[in-house]
């Protein structure tokens, strides 16, 4: 089936006017990967075939104007690459222009390279041109390497796009026959690795040894022509009449590529061009009778052959033509910066087959989170705890449980109120407070242990009970106070009672049976208050003061 | 802590578009309403039958529920555009019960479509 029926797919790929400089005739255009809809380049349903065989080019949406396209490298996949070359007959200034790439469609290959669409005829308007130093696409010559150089990515990337030289040995040549008459073109991409003082060459064309005519580009020797500058040299005719034209336009970065243009554009102008740009003219008269019959990449090939290049060379070229200003500057936008000199646009299925994708949708799902308020209960289990405030509080009803295990409890104000009960349990305790007090119906029970009980001021109010049970127990204050119908129990042990005075108001002091009330030895004084008072001992008891 | 929810719950949705959905159309740009999904809508380009066999509910990729739609082929496009969203109808109660979007890919008036396979999924809750 003649194309373009049978291919399912084609895109519109625009060239943006503002990277298009004048009217360019028959411009091969670089497309790489990003050039293409990633549909096409991904392997799948709608992908191209892996190797580019299906990959086709025309100027209109139609494929009535197919156009010459070179397919260097196509990837297709999860690492896509290209590398690929498509021949617009015009690529005029003043609008957008487009190109139409085809694809998916199986069993296809790309024709043959003499085909009136294939490789050749995309490089028809040159007399070499190499992208990788090993192969001529215009199909006019053979490359020969000398001293097996190697490849390396080239500067779009392409891998193996360039040949890497080693400064020693190594070169390549092709054998041409042009006569040295205006205009000549040369051209190519270099990546130097080393300035060698030597003067290398990128590109020669020369006639060897006959009368060592030549055309070259080459880096500087040093000196005055400094090793990272580039220059156009071109000497003509006899020793007599020789024109040397240096030129010296542009400072070269080891390891970055450069694009140079050597133009012989009328027998009184050489004109060098790098990166795009006119840097330098050299005028003549150039002449010479002699036919160069070598195109040499890497060093000089003339009666004194040497002056190696160290480095990556590609994009090699040769064309008995004149290039405009506007095609080298078109030129350079597209070999330097592919991804914006033409942009990709929706494909189009214009076949069968083609699949439309949805996509995966998914809903997510949320749930608020609930608070627990009222009728909590906070449980301190047997543990080591400790609590520090400024006032403990219990209120109604509620019960502070201190168990079994060692307490430190720092208050102020240390406050029992109505109906509730603060039990140490039998343990350690330290209490210190300013204010022990305890007020109705309450009782401070201090089980057995050994307690320290310190406070300006224990009072108890009515109908309290300090008891103080079998231990060993120091109670100091001020003034230990028991109002009414209270009454002090001194468990059998030892106590120490220390105080400024021990009132009992209006009680006796009364030994129970068999009980001894013994004042020590100091001074004493019972002082029996207003009113008939008698300090009597029961009886078979004794009171001694 | 952890939240969960019982199949039922989410089947009870993804059966919904399961009983429910009889029309499957490719549109250019997002439908905003049934009629605009439908066969003459503003966003149509082309249109497939669906029955409740065309779709699997079972587990999530991720998590929760999902209803697997299945593939269509030999769908003839009955109008030119960019087909970039697929909706899901229920030409029945006039329902527009889901859409999703797609790779874009330009469509011809007459050529040959294939919508391929894909899941509405429900997530767990969290």
């Amino acid at each position: 089936m003649a194309f373009p029926t049978g291919w399912a797919w084609n895109t519109p790929i625009t060239i943006p006017a503002a990277k298009i400089s004048g009217n360019n005739a028959n411009f091969p255009v670089l497309l790489t990967a990003v050039n293409f809809p990633a549909t096409m380049m991904n392997g799948g349903v709608n992908s191209a075939l892996n190797g580019g065989g299906d990959v086709r080019f025309s100027e209109d949406a139609a494929g009535a104007v197919q156009l010459p396209c070179e397919i260097v490298s196509f990837v297709t996949g999860g690492t896509p690459s290209a590398t690929v070359w498509a021949k617009r007959p015009t690529l005029n200034s003043g609008a957008d222009r487009t190109i139409y790439v085809w694809y998916k469609k199986a069993g296809e290959v790309q024709p043959v390279v003499t085909d009136p669409l294939g490789r050749n005829a995309v490089w028809v308007d040159y007399q070499v041109v190499s992208h990788d130093g090993a192969i001529d696409s215009t199909g006019n010559t053979v490359p020969t390497q000398f001293g097996a150089p190697t490849t390396a990515p080239g500067p779009f990337g392409t891998t193996n796009g360039a040949v890497s030289l080693d400064g020693l040995t190594q070169f390549v040549r092709s054998g041409v026959s042009v006569p040295f008459v205006s205009p000549i073109t040369l051209q190519a991409w270099s990546r130097p690795t080393s300035f060698n003082t030597n003067g290398p060459m990128l590109v020669s064309l020369n006639d060897g040894a006959v009368g060592d005519q030549h055309m070259l580009l080459r880096l500087g020797h040093g000196g005055s022509w400094p090793t990272n500058q580039v220059y156009a040299w071109g000497r003509f005719a006899n020793a007599l009449n020789s024109a040397n034209a240096p030129l010296s336009p542009k400072i070269l970065t080891l390891g970055s590529w450069l694009k140079t243009t050597m133009s012989w554009r009328a027998s009184s102008g050489l004109d060098i061009f790098v990166d795009g740009a006119n840097k330098a003219t050299g005028t003549g008269p150039f002449s010479s009778a002699n036919t160069a019959n070598r195109f040499t990449w890497g060093r000089a090939d003339d009666s004194t052959p040497g002056q190696y290049f160290t480095g990556d060379l590609a994009e090699i070229r040769l064309r008995l033509s004149t290039l405009l200003d506007s095609w080298i500057t078109t030129e350079y936008n597209n070999q330097s910066s592919p991804a914006t000199f033409a942009l990709p646009g929706t494909p189009v299925a214009v076949g069968g087959g083609v699949t439309l994708s949805p996509n995966n949708a998914a809903s997510s799902h949320t749930a608020g989170n609930v608070t627990l308020s009222q009728a909590q209960s906070l449980t301190v289990q047997g543990a080591d705890h400790s609590q520090a405030a400024s006032n403990v509080t219990l209120a109604q009803g509620s019960t502070l449980a201190v168990n079994n295990a060692a307490h430190a409890v720092v208050s102020n104000t240390g406050a029992i109120a109505q109906a509730q009960t603060l039990n140490p349990a039998n343990a350690t305790q330290t209490q210190a407070a300013d204010n022990v007090a305890l007020s109705q119906s309450q009782s401070l029970v201090a089980g057995n242990a050994t307690h320290g009980l310190g406070s300006d001021s224990p009072a108890q109010a009515q109908q309290s009970t300090l008891t103080i049970a079998n231990d060993l127990h120091s109670l100091t204050s001020d003034a230990a106070t028991l109002a009414q119908i209270q009454a002090l129990i001194i468990q059998n042990a030892t106590h120490g009672l220390t105080g400024g005075n021990v009132t009992f108001n209006p009680v006796a002091v009364q030994p129970g049976a068999d009980r001894t009330l013994t004042l020590q030895s100091e001074s004493r004084t019972s002082l029996p208050t207003g009113g008939d008072r008698t300090t009597r001992p029961a009886n078979n008891r004794t009171l001694r003061i | 802590m952890v939240k969960s929810v019982d199949n039922s719950v989410l089947d009870a949705a993804l059966n919904d578009i399961k009983t429910k959905c009889n029309l499957m159309t490719a549109c250019a740009g997002q439908p905003l309403t049934f009629a605009a999904a439908n066969a003459g809508g503003v966003n149509y380009l082309a249109g497939v039958a669906m029955a409740g066999t065309d779709f699997t509910v079972g587990n999530g990729v991720t998590s929760g529920r999902k209803a697997a739609v299945a593939s269509k082929a030999g769908i003839t496009v009955t109008n030119t555009g960019t087909g970039d969203h697929i909706a899901l109808l229920d030409t029945v109660g006039s329902v527009l019960l889901y859409v999703t979007t797609a790779t874009a890919l330009g469509l011809t008036a007459g050529s040959s479509l294939t919508l391929g396979t894909w899941n509405i999924e429900i997530a767990d809750p969290v």
